[in-house]
């Protein structure tokens, strides 16, 4: 069965970034409460967001558009978003879609945490 | 020897949560098969954006529309066919997503997504019906 998808959000402070930690599946039955932790992070004031893909199995298109929102909004306010752990199907799907070019992948949150 | 081909027919309401029950049907069926992890993910992505287009552009959300769903397992390919009951579209005219100009637009990307992971994708003469074939020998995109 698809599994539901479960946002986590998270901060951490040294150094300050806001961290959302997506598990299950990013499907468009989801895309509301996705929508809703996104706008979240939109509104918070750190300046680098990640969100970590570490425990997702899966990722539609719309929720892909959603990561390009806040991406943009971020890019507005002079602040950064970073995608962390995306499993090799995910990668695969971002690579596809030339979004590479747009988001830095991380193999994970310390990776995508610039040093103290 | 090869099991016996499987198929399929099922009516969907115009609603997303019906996806999942789409997806299930095709994956549970799926693994009689000796497909790959890959093969799964690259169904379980085409027919989810070709269904989140039926039902919401297609079907415009519409309680008094249906989405239909069939789909034929075998060893060698699996073919899915949804159809709406929209006035159809020309797909060839969504702008190209992988452009330098498009890449941080936020929609425009699953039918490009469904011919990525697709081996082969093709529609009916008004746009409304798409029928989709993945070979086992094809390698989806990693």
């Amino acid at each position: 069965m698809p599994e539901p998808l479960q946002i986590q959000l998270d901060q951490h402070t040294a150094p300050p970034a806001a961290v959302a930690h997506l598990s299950g599946d990013a499907s468009n039955a989801h895309a509301e409460p996705l929508r809703q932790a996104l706008t979240q992070l939109k509104q918070d004031t750190a300046p680098l967001v990640i969100i970590d893909l570490a425990q997702l199995n899966f990722i539609a298109s719309v929720a892909i558009a959603q990561l390009i929102e806040l991406h943009l909004a971020l890019q507005q306010s002079g602040r950064q978003l970073r995608i962390a752990g995306a499993n090799q199907q995910i990668t695969g799907l971002f690579k596809t879609t030339q979004l590479v070019k747009v988001f830095p992948l991380f193999d994970n949150i310390a990776d995508a945490t610039p040093p103290r | 020897m090869s099991p016996q081909p499987i198929s399929n027919h099922l009516v969907l309401d115009s609603r997303f949560e019906e996806i999942a029950r789409a997806e299930q049907a095709i994956l549970d069926d799926m693994k009689k098969f000796t497909y790959a992890d890959n093969h799964h993910f690259a169904v379980k992505l085409a027919l989810e954006e070709a269904l989140a287009n039926a039902i919401k552009h297609g079907n415009n959300l519409s309680p008094n529309k249906q989405v239909t769903f069939d789909y034929r397992i075998d060893d060698h390919q699996i073919q899915l066919t949804v159809c709406d009951q929209g006035p159809g579209f020309a797909p060839d005219q969504i702008p190209d997503c992988t452009a330098e100009e498009n890449l941080d637009r936020p929609s425009g990307r699953g039918v490009m997504l469904i011919r990525a992971y697709m081996s082969d994708v093709s529609y009916n003469d008004s746009g409304n019906c798409l029928t989709m074939i993945m070979k086992k020998n094809n390698a989806a995109p990693e």
